[in-house]
């Protein structure tokens, strides 16, 4: 009988690894469900896969040689705008499309603006925050690989000098496109299902997103107040000082790169400075006049027109710090699309 | 190929599959040779060449060493072995097939031809041919004149390609920045070196493999299957623990089993190692890296909490891996030695030497220091010898003038360590005093603090930064904020608590049981519950940015 012992042996080694691997399975399963039924509906999830890939495919099938009018942003075009209301102060040759992603940044908006000027809009629409004049902070990784998987850039560009300039060889190599797939590979799943569910959970009262309505998905209804307002208000004066505190102001260069892509094309861009909530004046006042100038001074060399709604909602018009609320995004969004057809007017009249 | 893909586990799984169906120990090996050299062609299929390369000078060598003369038709199989491996290795477009996936390849199956592949390919080809007519001259030279050309060109051919491929660049760049300060203009030629992963572990280990055949410690090993898993076994392959032969051949000689106990305690291992690594190295780099990517303008508090960060994650990333090569070996049936003994509790600089990197520091040890004349020439030799150990072990970390510099400070440490036990033998008062509890703990700090210097010359690689670096780490200028810390708020706390965290677990795994050994006594009942946990930890601890462990670089 030599073969009984071997044999028992590795039953005895497959026993032992099932008591070992079912647990661990185990745990990854509760682990699913407690992400999904407990905590995502209370902190929420950045990146907003299901989001980016809708917004792709959106571009893909946009009509190439049409009025088209595209708004990119990051959360605060997201819940503080509504295209529809642009449309409406526009006239009807104007398709307007709200591309924009939740936690957008300079780095991503540059990767994303490389894909929405492939599909040729007419006008792009680029609304920025007061505090993109600081540092350029690292991309965003759920960003970054939703982005990826969503296929918005090849693998084999995805991280080049052209792609991401800017971007430290550390940062570079730590957002090697071989660890984004595999990220992106393991967590796919979970995000495919829990996803959709964010933001109508995020933040009690908000009501249920509708996916396919990328142009008005959120609409907050319920604003935040007291010490919760004051401690987003505190959070966001913070990023801003993180962001402000050296000397290494690199955003404004790099808006400058990017329309310079932009005006590569046939598009013509357009920037916004965003609404800021008047609590927060005290933290920005700074950061708003120097961005400001800026955008003027990038204006002046690029010929690029600045749309400056800085001042245009009060602060009850605002859900939290900086995004708008129900009112506020119908009003910012009706602001807007009266900048822009008072913008397309003059231009109109200035070419008879 | 990272032990924490699922490319790996996939790997892992058919590997245990066979060893559990397979009962040949010659099948086994073969069956483990082939997932060898996979698992590191998985980086780049074209670096196998160097494995198969190393292999074959190696085994010929060893065996030249023993006066045992291959037969012809064994040369010519072995010549014919490395012509194939040359042609087969090179020519296809592997690299587009392993970035552009099997429809690429299929469009374009062939490389394109430039120089370096030219060179490598005659290079492969040549060495098929000029080494079995260069191993016939051999044998005509005396007894001790063949063992030394052997030796001498086993030694030249492994640190050859060492320095080819992990030095080459530094040198160039080196002689350009001295021809630059010098005003001249001129440039050395540039060539497009990749580093191939681990490639100073295992060449020290077939470099221990003919110098112990050389002294006469072992017999050379016939079987050209057995020497090839000793340099391929892929556990170990590309960050150690670096083996010697004595450790892996003894276990080839029947074949490997995988019984209840050994998948037990090697999965708690592996286990311990992938909590290490992916719960608490990965979740630290990011604090680590942005605390040192800019470090100009920190805080000294902010620049020893990095120091710190560090310390937990080179730590948990290094030793991390080897509990997973070692628990997967152990599952496997074959026992890999220890590389790391709680070297955070060391109350001396040699102490901690014993207990860090064993497996290459005992190599050092065995075949530079001791060679050299170790402590035998009296004292001035002795720090000398000290000195051109540690510069040469920082230089094996990297091509890198920091490593070389960390080299040097851990060479003028171990020195000093000499000194101060000279200075204070066993029974001195000085000796006694140092020796109570207060005096231990004392020495545990003064060590920690040395090492924690260390560890930010090993990490801040640009020079002005470094320099700003240890003057605020030496001379602490007061600020005790760490709002500053440019992590974003709550950052320094979560530093912090990752700090305490590995403290925690690292003193009760030092004081009592390992944690491995805890969990193979634990009732299965508790068991279970704790992979569990794990299942969990690892769900919501495991980083978004998986990274490749710091000593693959090595």
């Amino acid at each position: 009988m030599p073969e009984a012992k071997p044999k028992l042996e590795s039953v005895r080694a497959i026993a032992e690894l099932c008591t070992i691997a079912i647990p661990i399975l185990a745990g990854v399963v509760i682990a699913y469900v407690v992400l999904s039924v407990f905590i995502i509906p209370r902190i929420g999830f950045p990146g907003d896969l299901s989001r980016i890939v809708k917004l792709e495919e959106r571009l893909d099938s946009s009509p190439v040689d049409s009025n088209r009018v595209v708004l990119v942003s990051n959360s605060v075009g997201v819940e503080g705008l509504e295209a529809t209301s642009v449309q409406q102060e526009l006239d009807s040759g104007f398709a307007v499309e709200n591309q924009a992603v939740n936690s957008l940044d300079l780095l991503s908006g540059r990767l994303y603006i490389g894909r929405v000027l492939e599909s040729n809009p007419q006008i792009l629409v680029w609304i920025l925050r007061p505090e993109t004049i600081g540092r350029i902070v690292p991309i965003n990784p759920e960003v970054a690989s939703a982005m990826r998987f969503a296929n918005f850039h090849n693998q084999a560009d995805w991280l080049n000098e052209q792609t991401i300039p800017g971007l430290s060889p550390d940062a570079r190599s730590r957002l090697d496109a071989t660890d984004f797939q595999t990220l992106v590979s393991l967590r796919s799943i979970p995000l495919r299902h829990l996803n959709d569910q964010v933001r109508v959970r995020t933040r009690k009262g908000v009501l249920p997103p509708k996916p396919l309505e990328l142009n008005a998905p959120y609409q907050i209804n319920q604003d935040i107040a007291g010490q919760k307002l004051q401690r987003h208000l505190d959070q966001i004066a913070f990023n801003l000082d993180e962001r402000t505190k050296d000397d290494n102001i690199d955003g404004i260069a790099f808006i400058q790169s990017t329309i310079q892509q932009i005006l590569q094309t046939s598009t013509t861009p357009i920037l916004v400075i965003a609404p800021t909530n008047p609590l927060a004046d005290e933290a920005f006042s700074n950061a708003e006049v120097a961005f400001a100038q800026a955008m003027n001074e990038i204006s002046q060399s690029t010929g690029v027109v600045v749309i400056d709604l800085t001042k245009t909602l009060s602060s009850d018009e605002f859900a939290d710090a900086i995004h708008p609320n129900r009112g506020g995004a119908r009003k910012f969004s009706a602001i807007l699309g009266q900048a822009l057809r008072s913008h397309f007017d003059q231009t109109a009249r200035e070419q008879n | 190929m990272l032990f924490q893909t699922p490319e790996f586990l996939v790997l892992f799984i058919i590997v245990l599959g066979w060893l559990i169906w397979n009962r040949n120990a010659r099948q086994q090996q073969l069956f483990l040779l082939i997932t060898s050299y996979i698992f590191y062609g998985w980086w780049d299929a074209r670096f196998v060449l160097l494995i198969i390369l190393s292999t074959l000078i190696d085994y010929t060598a060893a065996l030249g060493i023993d006066n045992h003369r291959l037969s012809a038709k064994k040369r010519i199989k072995m010549a014919s072995i490395m012509g194939v491996a040359t042609l087969g290795l090179m020519l296809p477009n592997w690299p587009e097939l392993q970035t552009q996936g099997l429809s690429a390849f299929i469009d374009n199956p062939l490389v394109t031809l430039n120089t370096e592949n030219y060179a490598a390919i005659s290079l492969g080809l040549m060495f098929s041919v000029i080494g079995p007519i260069a191993y016939g001259f051999y044998f005509k030279l005396s007894d001790k004149g063949r063992k030394k050309a052997f030796l001498i060109t086993s030694i030249i051919a492994n640190l050859g390609m060492l320095a080819f491929f992990k030095y080459f660049n530094f040198f160039i760049d080196s002689i350009d920045t001295v021809v630059a300060q010098s005003g001249i203009e001129w440039a050395a030629p540039a060539l497009k070196v990749t580093l191939p992963v681990g490639i100073s572990f295992y060449t020290f280990q077939t470099m221990s493999y003919t110098i112990d055949a050389y002294r006469g410690d072992i017999k050379a090993e016939r079987s050209l299957l057995k020497v090839a898993l000793f340099v391929a076994y892929f556990p170990q392959l590309v960050a150690g623990p670096i083996l010697r032969p004595q450790q892996l051949f003894p276990t080839l000689d029947k074949p490997w089993t995988v019984t209840g106990q050994s998948m037990r305690s090697g999965m708690n291992l592996a286990l311990v190692g992938l909590f290490k690594k992916v719960l608490i190295a990965d979740n630290v780099a990011p604090m680590v890296n942005t605390i040192f990517e800019n470090p100009g303008g920190q805080s000294s508090i902010v620049i020893m909490l990095g120091a710190a960060l560090f310390a937990v994650q080179i730590y948990c990333d290094f030793s991390g891996y080897t509990d997973i090569a070692r628990g997967i070996s152990r599952v496997f049936g074959v026992e890999i030695p220890l590389n790391f003994n709680f070297p955070y509790f060391s109350t001396s600089i040699i102490d901690f030497w014993r207990k860090w990197h064993i497996s290459l520091s005992s190599w050092l040890r065995d075949y530079l220091y001791i060679p050299l004349g170790g402590s035998r020439k009296g004292p001035s030799f002795t720090y000398i010898n000290l000195m051109l150990t540690m510069l040469l072990g920082g230089l094996w970390h990297g091509a890198s003038w920091n490593f070389v510099i960390w080299g040097g400070y851990q060479g003028v440490l171990l020195c000093l360590n000499r000194v101060l036990q000279a200075i204070a033998p066993k029974d001195t008062t000085l000796y006694r005093v140092l020796h109570t509890k207060v005096g231990t703990f004392f020495r545990w700090g003064a060590t920690t603090y040395l090492w924690l210097l260390g560890w930010l010359i090993f990490r801040v690689s640009d020079f002005n930064d470094l320099a700003y670096c240890m003057q605020k780490y030496v001379l602490f200028d007061g600020r005790l904020s760490l709002g500053a810390i440019g992590l974003g708020r709550g950052s320094p706390v979560t530093a912090l608590l990752a700090i305490t965290l590995f403290c925690m677990l690292h003193l009760v795994g030092f004081v009592s049981k390992r944690w491995d050994e805890r969990l193979n006594s634990t009732p299965w009942p508790i068991r279970v519950v704790i992979y569990a946990t794990l299942g969990i930890l690892f769900f919501y601890g495991w980083p978004s940015q998986s990274s490749a462990f710091i000593y693959f670089q090595f």
